[in-house]
């Protein structure tokens, strides 16, 4: 299983802070955005654009280290991935 | 910056961070001699720059526009009840200099903009960014970075809270993390006042290490605190491109 973290506007927007997604043999992150917005609708939005590429704005990190913009890193079982929407101040 | 000597009175205020292994009368003269310029007084730059001043800081720079509203009060604590209606710029420079009367402070009634950033940034030693609009923000990060300033990323959401330092050639810029406004974000969202302070709190602590170079920054790391639960966690951030 892959565990999956949702922090700020995503945990807010899903109702729930954490889910997991099965995997086998891993996956990549762009696969697994696609598994998620699958299993939780209310945050596709969020995640992906009008065509299914993921935000650039979206900060995912696999077990606490930031995936670079742009790229599409595996994604092992047994990680933990968060899924973080930007915020500011105010 | 220039490192200025410390008066009697000086030293008689700051004696009890004056003992501060690493700080001491050098690391004070630095905040003595230093400038912060702070984007905005709202929620988390009100924490911001009232830690700066009780510390000792020679000058800041506030960048606010805008007049007091009632739903500011909830968390905007160098506000007051009898300054709503009135900018917000100049009831926060007063009451920072009522806690630190030797304190300088540059009130701008206007919030950051591709037009002033520059300018702003340029009278500062160190950066503080509390604005809740990315376009700000952004124009705010580019200008330290062109300048080659170091600037805190401060920011919260609901009982959450992240917060970086950003510094040209040492890490990567926000526009690395966020390259443009992300759509769903609101002007306003839901947040306590604890919350704005909590992060705003370290904010300040950020800016004062990298003006007296003590401990270490948070270079290519975020810090992100979930008050929900008490759980912090550190992402490590890509360097330098």
């Amino acid at each position: 299983m892959i565990t999956i973290e949702l922090l700020t506007q995503l945990r807010a927007a899903a109702g729930q802070d954490a889910l997991q997604i099965s995997c086998e043999g891993g996956t990549t992150v762009s696969a697994l955005l696609s598994d998620v917005a699958d299993a939780v609708p209310s945050i596709r939005d969020l995640l992906l654009d009008g065509d299914g590429v993921r935000h650039g704005w979206l900060m995912i990190s696999i077990d606490d280290a930031l995936v670079a913009r742009g790229s599409d890193p595996p994604v092992q079982c047994g990680c933990t991935v968060v899924l973080v929407s930007p915020v500011a101040g105010g | 910056m220039s490192r200025p000597p410390l008066t009697d009175e000086e030293r008689a205020v700051y004696e009890w961070q004056l003992d501060v292994p690493g700080h001491g009368e050098a690391g004070q003269s630095v905040l003595k001699g230093a400038t912060a310029l702070v984007s905005r007084v709202g929620g988390l730059g009100s924490p911001v720059a009232y830690e700066l001043a009780a510390a000792g800081i020679g000058r800041i720079v506030l960048a606010h526009g805008g007049t007091l509203k009632p739903s500011d009060l909830n968390r905007q604590l160098l506000m007051t009840h009898e300054a709503l209606g009135t900018p917000r710029v100049h009831c926060a420079a007063r009451r920072l200099q009522e806690l630190n009367p030797r304190l300088e402070v540059v009130a701008v009634e206007s919030n950051v903009t591709d037009a002033n950033a520059a300018e702003l940034v340029a009278m500062a030693d160190v950066v503080v960014d509390a604005a809740p609009l990315f376009e700000e923000r952004l124009a705010l990060n580019d200008a330290a970075f062109d300048k080659g300033i170091p600037i805190v990323e401060c920011a919260m959401y609901d009982l959450e809270a992240t917060i970086t330092t950003q510094l040209a050639g040492r890490t990567g810029r926000l526009r690395d993390l966020v390259p443009e406004p992300p759509q769903p974000w609101q002007r306003r969202f839901p947040v306590f006042g604890a919350v704005s302070g909590a992060v705003g709190c370290l904010g300040a602590m950020e800016a004062i290490k990298c003006l007296a170079g003590l401990g270490e920054p948070l270079f290519n790391r975020m810090l992100f605190m979930d008050l929900r639960t008490m759980k912090m966690r550190e992402m490590a951030l890509p360097g330098v491109n």
